[in-house]
């Protein structure tokens, strides 16, 4: 046997032991780990989160001669408990690839910058040189509205938080917003407007103690796959638990349902409404959880779509002139809405099995059952998304089914760190650290006081948000602009008429940080290379707000 | 001196109950994986290849069997393994 067959068979047999761990499997005795064998791989093993998901997986990332060569899962990570997904292969060779950025790239002609010119490298004196004259400029014919920062779930939590400082704090702009914008901000309104917090109550361990699970809007298997794990688990090991699937079309995770569901798409509001009806016409409110713990109140309707004010759509729709508009309302009147949606006309409505409705209705109203509600962008991205996810809560709130162990609407975030950085660091153009608002002067004085600068300085009115900063790139009203750890060109809605306009517009100086030439990237004026994951120390705040610290372990390239 | 890329993981594959053995004797059938063990509905895989590329296209495909409840990769390792042990 040559030696490189006895590493190879080494390394196999530990991948093998370890999977087999994880999984409560035992080995067959010829397959055991060889004794002192790891050691004799070279390998120093580190713990870090995983990068690419909300779920938040424990990762053991090993390095040898300064690169990561293997990663797994983290048996004692209670997220996890030794499981990655299948992105998991990607967390090593992310780093590795033939294009990553490793020095400045600056437009320039004939040896100067010019907007219209072809990257080339330069240092990173001079890179900082132009940006800081092109910020000083913008600052001084247009005042601080004119400058603005995009940013990321994927930000670790201190590059989020040094983020919203030096924009507040340093340039006194509020024009700081996350791509999370895209993606999270219907839930985080849902739960300001509900609890006034933002973020959920529950946590990963009430997947162990749930009866029914009720996706919507979620394909788990494949897009939180550990996760699933845990529920399907669960689902398999007691044969009591139910699992009920909400999708407009059939996908992987409808393998495990009970109650699979297919509805017309954008009907889900009217199962939603039935199912508060269900719960009230049969006697099943938790009368002594509601009158202690809610109010009732109307919300808006033809609120518009959120474009621009001059749009046909926004002009047409009554309500959109103060969408957010919240009523008092009494519990007879709520009674009386919902009452519409019944069973037969939520059939009509969404083309669903009435026995299916009835089934998932029954889940939340019956007081034995504890229930946890699980979604993400079906729900988040929705026409109505801030909606949505009122109604989730509003069934919670009506059984009492919240925040008891398994009894959980939950909804789960996509990046790793768009609980974490993006909401909790407070990187949005209205709020500041741990859920205030620039919009409070206690609050702005809290902060003030915090960072040490005079009272004052932290400016009172919200910025723009992710979708109104493209829209002031195109108007010329938003001038310097940093797009860090994400790529917008490809994420950004009405991409070709806002946002591409709005990086190529000739007054405006954007500036990228990213590890690799993404297509936003090549739309700068200049990039900045980006130190990633273990190459920096960070932390990452996941769905259940686990908060992941993690030290640096190797050295960025470049 | 001969360098070649070594790329070895291993995952857990959770299946429901009555399709174990059918979607064992699938993966037994891939080329470059080996099923190391076997109870409770989990399948203890290695998968090996020249590159990551194709060890996630190996456990996705895995992951999109008949049966399958989810495909898991628990580790994975990969250098540049040359004739001599370092
Ligand atoms: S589920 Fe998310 S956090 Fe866990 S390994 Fe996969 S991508 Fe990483």
């Amino acid at each position: 046997m040559t030696a490189e067959l006895t590493r190879r068979e080494l390394i196999k047999t530990q991948a093998a032991a370890i999977a087999a761990a994880t999984a409560g499997v035992a080995l067959p005795a010829s397959a055991q780990p060889v004794p002192g064998g790891v050691g004799a791989l070279d390998i120093k093993w580190s713990k870090a989160p995983c990068r690419f998901c909300g779920t938040g997986c424990g990762v053991m990332v090993g390095v040898k001669d300064g690169q990561v060569v293997a990663t797994h899962g983290d048996m004692q990570a209670e997220v996890n408990r030794g499981l990655n997904c299948v992105k998991g292969y990607f967390l090593s060779k992310i780093m590795y690839g033939e294009d990553r950025l490793t020095t400045p790239l600056m437009r320039k002609r004939n040896g100067v910058f010019d907007k219209e010119g072809e990257f080339e490298p330069v240092s990173w004196d001079e890179a900082f040189d132009v940006m800081a004259e092109k910020c000083r400029q913008v600052l001084r014919e247009k005042g601080p509205t004119a400058v603005g920062m995009f940013g990321s779930g994927q930000w670790t939590i201190f590059e989020g938080y040094a983020a919203t400082k030096l924009m507040r704090a340093g340039l006194r702009s509020n024009n700081l917003d996350p791509n999370a914008r895209h993606c999270m901000a219907s839930a985080a309104t849902a739960f300001i407007r509900t609890f006034g917090s933002d973020e959920p109550m529950g946590c990963y361990d009430d997947f162990e103690h749930a009866d029914a699970f009720v996706l919507c809007g979620s394909n788990m298997a494949e897009m939180h796959p550990i996760l699933w794990t845990r529920v399907a688990d669960r689902r398999l090991g007691h044969p009591h638990v139910r699992c009920a699937v909400l999708s407009t079309f059939t996908h992987r995770s409808m393998d495990l349902a009970d109650i699979p569901i297919i509805f017309r798409p954008g009907t889900d509001l009217a199962i939603l409404n039935y199912i508060a009806r269900h719960i009230i016409e049969t006697g099943r409110v938790n009368e002594e959880f509601v009158n202690r713990h809610t109010t009732f109140m109307r919300g808006a309707v033809d609120i518009g779509y959120g474009l621009r004010a001059e749009h046909i759509l926004g002009q047409e729709a009554a309500g959109a002139g103060d969408p957010g508009r919240m009523d008092p309302m009494t519990f007879e009147e709520f009674r009386e809405f919902v009452g519409q949606y019944t069973l037969e006309r939520t059939v009509e409505i969404t083309g669903v099995e009435p026995a299916f409705l009835e089934e998932l209705a029954e889940l939340y109203a019956n007081p034995e059952i504890k229930v946890m509600s699980l979604w993400t962008m079906g729900f988040n991205q929705h026409v109505r998304g801030v909606w949505a996810n009122h109604m989730v809560y509003n069934i919670h709130l009506l059984t009492g089914k919240i925040s008891e162990p398994g009894n959980s609407p939950f909804s789960l975030t996509g990046q790793p760190s768009a609980c974490g950085t993006a909401r909790e660091v407070g990187t949005f153009a209205h709020r500041l650290p741990a859920d205030t608002v620039v919009t409070n002067p206690d609050h702005r004085h809290h902060a003030e006081e915090i960072w040490r600068i005079p009272h004052g300085i932290i400016p009172e009115v919200p910025g723009y948000h992710a979708v109104q900063q493209d829209r002031m790139l195109k108007d010329g009203l938003l001038n310097f602009y940093w797009i860090q750890v994400n790529n917008n060109l490809q994420a950004a809605p009405n991409n070709s008429q806002e946002t591409y306009p709005g990086y190529r517009n000739p007054e405006n100086f954007i500036v990228v940080s990213d590890a690799y030439p993404t297509v936003t990237a090549m739309a700068a004026n200049l990039i900045l290379p980006a130190a990633m994951w273990v190459e920096k120390e960070g932390a990452y705040g996941n769905a259940e707000r686990r908060t992941h610290v993690w030290h640096q372990l190797v050295q960025a390239p470049g | 001196m001969a360098e070649a890329p070594y790329h070895v993981s291993s995952a857990v594959v959770a299946v429901l109950p009555h399709a174990v053995d059918a979607v064992r004797a699938r993966i037994e059938a891939m080329a470059g994986v080996e099923v190391h063990a076997c109870e409770n509905g989990k399948i203890v895989i290695t998968i090996e290849g020249g590159s990551t590329q194709a060890l996630g296209d190996t456990l996705s495909r895995i992951a999109l069997f008949d049966h399958v409840v989810s495909a898991n990769m628990v580790f994975e390792h990969a250098e540049e393994l040359q004739e001599n042990p370092t």
